[in-house]
């Protein structure tokens, strides 16, 4: 199977960030950095969520670079453009 | 001659602490992640860049300032930021909030008014969000503060873009996530230096509260995915090979700083050497991406 190397860099990308973002959860759930036991349940769950947040948005942006790489389409946001496709104009 | 020398040096006094509450040093960094993608993003007119730079600096300056505003019962605690001009008593707060709002309004009406829309409402999002996601509700809060309050510094990248584009793509999405994971290393290596001061005042920041070696090993692993983070935008052609060699290389680099921290037995010195690396690195960077897209043209 040929590896481009467009697509070469991206897994060994992805494997970098997997990696790191695995260690900075398991660091959050499991180490160092977890939030004490007797904090808050509220605190509890808002410190669960920014160490969860930038995991998914990276997650996201793998798999957004990936349909740049190998999808039909380029991904651009801008208000004209957003409205001119919700008016049923062509893109 | 006496009666006209005093309201002169008063007025110098004004002026400086007027320019000393936007934090100038900072906003320079920030204009650059600015500046640098219009020119990644396309070929901006003189006049694009103007407005963006005044209107970018007012907005950023009008945070600057909103912030002094609210972290003053803190900053007279402190030995990094108690010569500020409120809590030295030489501007009364009510003043600088004044100052910071009034920034802040001029700044979106002429991005508004001088670029467009998206323009002004990234550069208010950065402002909001440094303003009462950041310093109001999670500085004092939680040790991952500068991580998710880390995004405020990251919109100048947008602002960029969507003054010359109309609007984000994937590209300004990595440069926004570049600045994203390029804020812990480099204020964490601060926060080591200075957690002393931050006890005092009672700001969790994380060499506090989850101890200094664990901040150093989230120092690396941030950087961990910072550095690819910086090479991905290559994969799908946003870059070429002058920018991939400049990103490895500037990347490497801070890494090895970040490993010289963990590794070091007396981390003082190290740990200053990468937060101002880091500053460097991501000028750099940015430099590189702009070099990168005029040499394709």
């Amino acid at each position: 199977m040929h590896l481009s190397s467009a697509d070469a860099i991206f897994w060994i990308a992805a494997a970098l960030c997997a990696v790191a973002q695995l260690a900075l959860l398991h660091s959050f759930f499991l180490g160092a950095s977890r939030p004490r036991r007797d904090a808050a349940a509220a605190f509890r769950a808002t410190e669960t969520l920014w160490a969860v947040v930038p995991a998914v948005v990276l997650v996201l942006l793998l798999a957004g670079t990936w349909r740049a790489m190998h999808g039909p389409t380029v991904l651009h946001w801008a208000p004209e453009v957003a409205a001119g496709r919700a008016a049923g104009a062509p893109p | 001659m006496t009666g006209v020398a005093v309201p002169r040096a008063a007025t110098r006094t004004l002026a400086r602490d007027l320019v000393a509450l936007t934090k100038p040093r900072i906003i320079s960094l920030l204009l650059v992640t600015t500046i640098a993608p219009m020119y990644v993003a396309g070929r901006p007119g003189w006049a694009l860049l103007l407005w963006v730079t005044v209107g970018g600096y007012l907005m950023a300056g009008g945070a600057n300032a909103v912030n002094m505003y609210l972290d003053r019962d803190i900053d007279d605690r402190m030995a990094r930021t108690r010569l500020r001009p409120i809590p030295s008593g030489r501007m009364q707060p009510q003043a600088v909030l004044a100052f910071g709002v009034a920034l802040a309004t001029a700044a979106t009406f002429l991005l508004a008014s001088f670029v467009n829309v998206p323009t002004a409402a990234f550069a208010l999002a950065g402002f909001y969000f440094y303003v009462f996601i950041y310093t109001r509700w999670l500085k004092r809060t939680t040790p991952q503060n500068i991580v998710i309050g880390g995004a405020a510094g990251a919109f100048p990248p947008l602002v960029g873009w969507a003054a010359v584009t109309g609007g984000i793509d994937l590209t300004a999405i990595f440069l926004f996530l570049i600045v994203f994971y390029w804020t812990p290393p480099h204020f964490w290596a601060l926060a080591l230096l200075k957690q002393h001061d931050y006890g005092r005042v009672g700001v969790p920041m994380a060499p506090l509260v989850w101890g200094e070696r664990e901040t150093m090993r989230q120092m690396l692993w941030y950087t961990l995915i910072l550095l690819p983070l910086t090479v991905l935008p290559v994969a799908f052609g946003a870059f070429g090979v002058v920018y991939l060699v400049s990103a490895l290389a500037l990347g490497g680099i801070l890494l090895w700083g970040v490993v010289r921290v963990m590794r070091a037995e007396q981390w003082t010195a190290p740990a200053w050497w990468v937060y101002k690396y880091s500053l460097l690195y991501l000028a750099l960077l940015f430099v590189a991406m702009v070099v990168d897209r005029q040499l394709a043209l």
